[in-house]
């Protein structure tokens, strides 16, 4: 058993989370099982027979919608020899066959087909021998969120005030739901918590996205996009960030934002001839509609593994402990016109394209530097002496939007759940 | 004197994104022309000579050759302004996701650039602030397998494939996919405009490592 207390300190953590092997392997048992974890949206299934391939942690799943419409999320692993029995990112169908001996499971996980099932004798029962499932799924608003640990808290107890602000995020539709599309996968070759360490953080805007920020200024002048993070001294802005618990925590941009979304976006393909439609078409109401493209200026971070960052859900997936995989799910609005639609779409290529892309060129040098053996240590303690926290009306801690606290908090339950002393169990 | 100069000015061994004056890029102009319309057309389009059309015009492929060649070298030298210089003022570069293209008004794409975004695209490189950039890769794009069809209002379509080596931080990748070009003659037979240009990577439905090249 590891000293968690000697390597997550107050504000200094050890180098080894990030690069010791040992500690990632247990991560991907431990913390992508101890906990609830996003699995999908019920949008990417929507029809009866739907299914789409992802990973818990790293144990292969399928998540499927049987044909009355209930969300299973099946181990992909045939419950003879364990070979995966889906090979397809996404699809539609009743049955998984096994190519090794032709086991085949109902979408649902039931075992339907053994070839030549004599010789197992009269005990084998095909009841016993379904799909395994995690012995726990629940769902939020379309979230679908899976875990190991028949001990956890409640989904709404582990999301708790996250889903205030997860409420915001998806009642910009009119019709109070969003869908989610293909997502664009980016990757990039360092450890999956550097993006959690990046999350929150308000302090790095101003340098990281200096690129993004210095064309937009030469281009478009000022209050555009990000704008609100290049003030003289950001620790002394409008702008917050909070910890909402099991590591959760939101950045805030709104109070730094100004009146208008749609007027502060940095101009997306199509943006005039879409304006000008949507004038002619409704009139003073436009304008409300024209607010519901850009992003909504709330990041808000789900622990272990979901980031809303603009109209996206991004999902973390850890691959090595030097390699983690980025998904930008990009999001509609069901009930919103279909201008706004492609406008968000036009909207999401861009902080992908001209931003995240130098975060993870950051994420890949701190790789570099942490691999270093004789440095031990990561420094987190910003805001710690000063103490300059208050709490909001759900009693979520809230600090400056540069300070660590949300850094330090999620550390905190990473901690907690690799030091969590309970069986994981499917069925 | 002159060889020495020569020397040093051979693009590929400079930095490719070196700072360029300010200016050399106009002012960003309104996008009207990515409009319903325009969704339809490169859609309709895509499916009609994306997917294939058949053995091509080999002459005519020939001399489109010659200019997908040279638009790659300005790529590769870093000669993005004179790069841009190759593109109609409502054109588009487009780096779906998708294999089989679908209509990017109900999809994101990697990169789905009018005009103004493509201007926006070489700013950004040009900052002297891409992290992801810093230092360049030096590339080389190699094409091949060129075919062209006319459409029938005297544009060109042409398919190709592409090999991208790149080297950064001591190691080389490689970037592999397809070209469509939609060109618009010029009165130089090796010249066109592009309206165009669709890069479909063979791992664009697979998570992508920096893609911050102009493909």
């Amino acid at each position: 058993m590891r000293n968690l207390d000697s390597l997550i300190q107050e504000g200094r953590v050890h180098r080894s989370i990030y690069v010791d092997p040992g500690i990632f392997s247990d991560e991907m048992t431990r913390v992508f099982g101890g906990t609830w974890v996003f699995l999908g949206h019920e949008s990417e299934i929507p029809a009866p027979n739907d299914f789409k391939t992802v990973k818990l942690g790293l144990r292969p799943m399928i998540l499927t919608r049987d044909h009355s419409g209930e969300v299973h999320a099946l181990f992909n692993r045939c419950s003879h020899r364990a070979a995966t029995v889906c090979q397809h990112e996404r699809g539609n169908q009743k049955r998984f066959t096994c190519s090794y001996h032709g086991w085949t499971f109902g979408n649902d996980g039931s075992l339907v087909g053994v070839p030549s099932p004599g010789a197992y004798g009269a005990g084998f029962r095909k009841e016993d021998r379904g799909l395994s499932r995690p012995c726990r799924l629940d769902r939020y608003r379309g979230f679908i969120f899976v875990t190991l640990n028949a001990e956890a808290p409640d989904l709404l107890e582990f999301l708790g005030p996250a889903t205030y602000y997860l409420d915001q995020f998806i009642d910009r539709a009119p019709d109070g739901e969003i869908d989610l599309g293909q997502p664009y996968r980016m990757a990039y070759r360092a450890n999956w918590k550097l993006i959690w360490d990046n999350g929150a953080d308000g302090y790095h805007p101003q340098t990281s996205h200096r690129s993004i920020v210095t064309m937009t200024h030469q281009r478009y002048g000022n209050q555009r996009s990000l704008d609100n993070f290049g003030d003289a001294d950001p620790d002394s802005g409008p702008m917050y960030n909070q910890e909402l618990g099991y590591g959760h925590a939101l950045l805030d941009q709104r109070p730094g934002m100004g009146p208008s979304l749609w007027g502060r976006a940095r101009p997306m393909p199509g943006r005039e001839a879409y304006e000008s439609v949507l004038r002619e078409k409704y009139g003073g109401a436009a304008e409300e509609l024209l607010e519901k493209a850009p992003g909504p200026g709330l990041n808000l971070t789900i622990f272990p593994n979901v980031h809303l960052i603009g109209n996206q859900v991004v999902v973390v997936q850890p691959l090595a402990v030097d390699l983690t995989e980025i998904a930008w799910y990009p999001t509609k609005l069901r009930g919103a016109p279909d201008t706004i639609n492609a406008l968000r779409m036009r909207i999401a290529e861009d902080f992908p394209n001209f931003g995240e892309t130098d975060d993870f060129e950051n994420f890949e040098r701190q790789q570099l530097g942490l691999s270093i053996p004789e440095i031990e240590w990561v420094d987190t303690s910003r805001g710690l002496e000063l103490d300059r926290a208050w709490y909001d009306e759900r009693g979520a801690k809230t600090t400056p939007v540069t300070d660590d606290g949300p850094l330090r908090s999620y550390h905190r339950e990473w901690k907690r759940l690799m030091a969590l002393e309970v069986e994981l169990c499917v069925r | 004197m002159c060889t020495v100069k020569r020397a040093l000015s051979n693009p590929v061994a400079s930095s490719p994104l070196s700072p360029k004056d300010a200016n050399a890029i106009p002012a960003p102009p309104p996008s009207f022309y990515v409009n319903d319309a325009f969704y339809t057309d490169i859609v309709t389009d895509a499916r009609r000579f994306g997917h294939g059309k058949g053995p091509g015009d080999p002459e005519l492929a020939r001399r489109c050759e010659a200019f997908l060649f040279w638009e790659a070298w300005l790529l590769d030298a870093g000669r993005l302004e004179e790069w841009l210089g190759l593109f109609t003022e409502s054109c588009l570069y487009w780096v779906p996701i998708q294999p089989i293209h679908k209509d990017p008004r109900d999809c994101v794409s990697v990169s789905f650039d009018d005009r103004r975004r493509l201007e926006d695209r070489i700013v950004w490189l040009r900052t002297g602030y891409v992290h992801s950039q810093t230092p360049p890769a030096r590339t080389v794009r190699m094409i091949s397998n060129v075919q062209a069809w006319k459409t029938d209002d005297e544009r060109v379509w042409t398919k190709s494939y592409f090999m991208l080596h790149a080297f950064r931080h001591g190691s080389v990748r490689m970037i592999a996919g397809t070209y469509d070009h939609v060109l618009l003659p010029t009165g130089d037979p090796f010249r066109f405009l592009i309206q165009q240009k669709i890069c479909s990577l063979i791992e664009s439905e697979g998570a992508i490592h920096n893609l911050t090249l102009i493909l």
